[in-house]
């Protein structure tokens, strides 16, 4: 018995050790395999769709998609851009928080790519988020402008025209007639506490409000008044209207989808995709329109935008060139983006692959209407200046004024205080 | 002779000395002088001396991290300790049937991975329909309770999470306390006269000392790291009322990128760590 | 004495009802875990509040061992949760022994310095670990896991005061018939530890099995990741498969339970003579 212990440990701790040999890469010419990181149905779309195209001109390529959570990505490809060691050849970085590992000494240069691409790739502002000293250090992937989604069935047993919804203002007073009429319905759902996730779902209203923190230097808007408007349409929804509030990923909001006991969901077109994963019943009961304005003679009409993903090349990589070839191919292939759009409902940045789903709308989305409600209005200006920071700074602002702490104008005077005093902007 | 008994005790601690250099006093070192240091991690450092210390106590957030991070893990290892030493005591009671089934039952806890116990916990406390808020309804106890919302509840719903986790653990470690009390001590000052609880007081509890002191070191070490718990369920909010300083040190080491600033945050928690099981065994010597 | 006798029952009753609430209430999330993992999502999330076991569906499980690629994750667990254990406990086993059984210089610090090290936020050293690690060439291998949980202080703690407890006799008859110190260690010490190394072993397998950020910074094939890490990766940034989730958490705790029952005399006892004494 002793003996087979100690057999059995022996061959564990050299198995262990043997497998430390695997480390050594062979840098020989011949097959290369490119590592890529992402999450969710990108990795599927990757490894079954991307990295057989691209073998199609570069044979002796292949890109192997692993997948991680989202935030375990950035935790990871940051330890490994510290260390200079592990870092992938090519990434996918939740772009809204990309900012900071935006380095041109770190990260392959598109700046030729995006400048011949000019005016191809939608929502410029957004795309700035990438771009640092006039580098562009990333390529924009997808983005998720906001719309109103809502249950087609309910909305009829209620008697509701929904084509009546034009502004906020119109929802609003909706929303407190139904409250009243129907106590036990929820009217919409919306993340509370902001802290958690919320922040980034209130930003979308203020973003579609065409409000913003930051100008363009990065410094903190003074006075803002636009915002405090923002946040006082915010709490008197939250005051006056019956919301299912949920922290992120809270199951319980399916169960009361199924249910039908949520009317509106003021979300963006990644939900659609959710959807069909969390609740496939509901197939044919979703709408969506247009996000409603704030006011009627609002020109441009802004919606707000969920975020996106960047693919980014660590420069350090053997295979930096190589890599960087795929994501221009990835982020610039119709085909490969209408099957990204139908699998995650994510808006190609790339604005053929955009026209392509327009033009040839016959698969239709899980939320009906989807693409027609989010084309009708234009993603709003924003400026993501140090935004891990901001978005920690503003959810707690807003919890302070759900809360009852902070009236609507307290609450942004202290969310802009904390700006200035934290980040020195 | 190589191992005789003047070498030997080096030679015996030299790998794991070796291996605990290179692996965790090394790093720990090297983050001592990142704390130091104005930098992100990946363009050229600043050295700053002290500032970063100087800067985590003037800010709010820090100084509500500390506390809550201090007084999550006092109420912590104050309740954990007597809900386990009860269980140990439930264990080791002969007049209880089925004691081995129980071990290992109030063992489980223990055993899944924080991630997995959160989602469950995030069910269980859900304002709408969660699993404890239809309790309470059905029980007739009118409204629900917003257990990771309330800012006046939401640590303390944490605190039981991690109660509930670990107090089953600890509770084997005082059964076996208990198991090494040689029976005819009790008895004997029952014989005397000693009422029970009595007995507890004056004699068992004395003679648990040392297990008690072990538990409280062990699971003060991760009492004031609480981190995953409070991220998964309410990412430190509603305004700080949830967060910690390991979030602290998270969220500036790896989300701000000031690995700095996040290293000083880290070795103020160490400090307050330190100090508490000094003051522990000083305590357990001084006896 | 008949009023004492119905005094006990009552005690006996009471004692009985109470053991039962509280194995109720620790069992209960696991209970859920359980019957979640032969639930469909929708189940998952129903609110009207279901504890029977309404279903005995396997697709989770199946989906789990067909779709994702976890039989590595938990091969990967096992291999280096085992192997972690062994090293550790040979590691901790002759280092114990010297700072237990002799008098030299620097014992004392040495020992407190290592049981300091340990209250240190690990989110700090994972950078420059991880550094250190890519130097040696062992990221992304089981030894960048297995070489930093073997130093775990804690269970050297454990075996510092059960090796204590040894009677001197047993080292000096031992030395008399000559056997060198490393001999004496490995005939005379080891076989009769037993419950110090279940005790401790039962403290490197909790903190190797159900570690997180480590192995998530430091394994990044999708063949080498390790149980926890790979079923949060099926949490994307939408979507949580829960029911999946569940299946591979009840897959994941069986190992620790199997352990734990095999192992509890010895766990029990080693922690008698290895705490006890403080």
């Amino acid at each position: 018995m002793k003996k087979v212990l100690t057999a059995a440990a022996i061959l564990l701790l050299s198995f262990g050790f043997l497998s430390a040999s695997g480390a050594e890469e062979s840098k020989a010419e011949g097959p290369i395999e490119l590592s890529y990181w992402g999450w969710g149905p990108h990795v599927v779309g990757v490894n079954e769709t991307i990295s057989p195209a691209f073998k199609e001109m570069y044979p002796d390529v292949t890109v192997k998609a692993e997948a991680l959570g989202p935030w375990d990505l950035m935790d990871k490809f940051y330890v490994s851009m510290v260390s200079g060691k592990g870092a992938p050849d090519a990434a996918q970085l939740v772009r809204r928080v990309s900012e900071k590992y935006l380095i041109s000494e770190l990260l392959y240069d598109f700046t030729g790519f995006m400048n011949e691409y000019d005016g191809q790739f939608s929502e410029a502002l957004n795309r700035d988020v990438l771009s640092v000293d006039g580098k562009y250090l990333g390529i924009p992937l997808d983005y998720g402008p906001s719309a109103l989604f809502y249950n087609k069935p309910l909305a009829e047993k209620l008697g509701i025209d929904v084509s009546t919804i034009v502004t906020w203002d119109d929802f609003y007073e909706l929303a407190v007639k139904i409250s009243r009429e129907y106590p036990d319905l929820y009217i919409m759902t919306q993340y509370y506490p902001a802290g958690t996730w919320g922040s980034n779902y209130y930003r979308m209203f203020m973003q579609s409000a065409g409000a913003n923190i930051y100008d363009a230097e990065g410094k903190v808007i003074r006075n803002n008044q636009k915002m405090v408007e923002v946040l006082e349409f915010l709490y008197k929804l939250h005051a006056d209207v019956k919301t299912l509030n949920i922290p992120v990923n809270d199951p319980l909001m399916w169960e009361e989808s199924r249910k039908n006991n949520i009317l509106f969901y003021p979300r963006n077109s990644y939900f659609s995709g959710e959807m069909e994963q969390q609740v496939p019943e509901m197939d044919g009961v979703i709408h969506t329109i247009p996000w409603p304005l704030w006011s009627e003679d609002d020109d441009p009409q802004y919606t707000g935008n969920w975020g996106g993903v960047a693919l980014v090349v660590p420069q350090k990589g053997p295979h930096a060139d190589i890599a960087a070839e795929f994501c221009k191919f990835f982020a610039t292939n119709v085909e490969a983006l209408t099957q990204h759009w139908y699998t995650t409902t994510g808006v190609p940045s790339y604005a053929p692959a955009r026209d392509n789903i327009i033009k040839d709308n016959t698969n239709e989305t899980f939320a009906k209407g989807l693409m027609e409600a989010i084309t009708v209005r234009e993603v709003g200006p924003w400026y993501y200046t140090d935004w891990a920071q901001t978005e920690k700074i503003l959810g707690d602002g807003l919890d302070n004024m759900f809360g009852g702490k902070l009236t609507p104008a307290e609450a942004w005077q202290w969310t802009e205080d904390q700006l200035i005093k934290i980040l020195g902007r | 002779m190589v191992f005789d008994k003047k070498k030997s005790p080096y030679l015996f601690l030299l790998p794991f000395l070796i291996m605990f250099f290179s692996f965790w006093l090394w790093p720990i070192l090297q983050s001592l002088y990142w704390s130091m240091l104005e930098w992100d991690g990946l363009r050229a450092p600043t050295f700053v001396g002290f500032r970063n210390y100087i800067k985590l106590f003037s800010e709010q957030d820090y100084i509500i991290a500390l506390s809550n991070t201090v007084s999550a893990a006092i109420v912590y290892i104050g309740i954990m300790v007597i809900v386990a030493l009860f269980l140990g005591f439930m264990l080791n009671s002969s007049i209880l049937p089925g004691r081995a089934a129980f071990r290992t039952i109030i063992f489980l806890p223990v055993t899944v991975s924080l991630p997995v116990i959160a989602l469950v916990f995030f069910i269980i406390f859900a304002k709408n329909n969660g699993v404890l808020n239809n309790i309470i309804s059905t029980l007739g106890f009118g409204r629900s309770i917003d257990w990771l919302g309330d800012p006046r509840i939401n640590l303390w719903s944490i605190v039981s999470l991690r109660i509930w986790r670990a107090s089953g653990f600890y509770a084997i470690f005082i059964l076996a306390g208990l198991q090494s009390i040689p029976e005819e001590v009790i008895e004997a000052s029952i014989i005397d006269g000693a009422s029970g609880w009595k007995t507890i007081r004056l004699i068992v509890l004395p003679l648990l000392r040392p297990v008690i002191i072990y538990v409280i070191i062990a699971s003060s070490i991760w009492a004031f790291q609480l981190f995953e718990e409070p991220w998964i369920l309410t990412r430190g909010g509603p305004v700080n009322s949830t967060a910690t300083i390991a979030m602290h040190v998270y969220r500036n080491g790896f989300q701000f990128f000031q690995l700095g600033y996040a290293s000083a945050s880290a070795y103020v928690l160490t400090a307050i760590i330190v100090v508490f099981a000094l003051i522990q065994l000083l305590i357990n010597k001084g006896k | 004495m008949v009023q004492n006798k119905a005094r006990r029952k009552t005690k006996r009753v009471l004692s009985i009802v109470l053991m039962v609430i509280i194995g109720v209430i620790m069992f209960f999330p696991l209970y859920w875990m359980l019957v979640s993992s032969f639930r469909t999502n929708d189940q998952i999330y129903s609110t009207t509040l279901n504890l029977l076991p309404t279903s005995l569906m396997l697709k989770n499980y199946a989906d789990l061992l067909l779709t994702t690629k976890f039989v590595y994750w938990f091969t990967n667990s096992v291999l280096i949760t085992l192997s972690t254990t062994l090293l550790g406990l040979v590691l901790c086993t002759i280092a114990g022994f010297a700072l237990a059984r002799y008098r030299f210089r620097f014992r004392n610090a040495i020992f407190l310095l290592i049981f300091i090290m340990i209250s240190i936020p690990r989110f700090t050293t994972i950078i420059p670990l991880f550094k250190i690690m890519s130097q040696l060439n062992f990221t992304d291998t089981y030894l960048s896991l297995i070489l930093p949980f073997a130093v775990n202080p804690l269970a050297l703690f454990l075996m510092k005061q059960y090796l204590e407890s040894i009677p001197e006799d047993l080292l000096d008859s031992a030395r008399i018939d000559g056997l060198n110190e490393l001999q004496m260690v490995i005939r005379i010490v080891m076989p009769i530890i037993k419950p110090a190394i279940g005790a401790a072993g039962v403290n490197i397998v909790m903190m190797t099995w159900n570690d997180y950020l480590f192995p998530l910074v430091m394994m990044s094939s999708e063949r080498k990741l390790v149980l926890t890490v790979g079923l949060a990766s099926l949490k994307t940034l939408y979507v949580v498969e829960y029911g999946m989730i569940m299946a591979g958490s009840v897959i994941s705790v069986l190992p620790l339970i199997i352990a734990f029952l095999i192992f509890q005399k010895q766990f029990v006892a080693g922690l008698i003579a290895g705490s006890v004494k403080g």
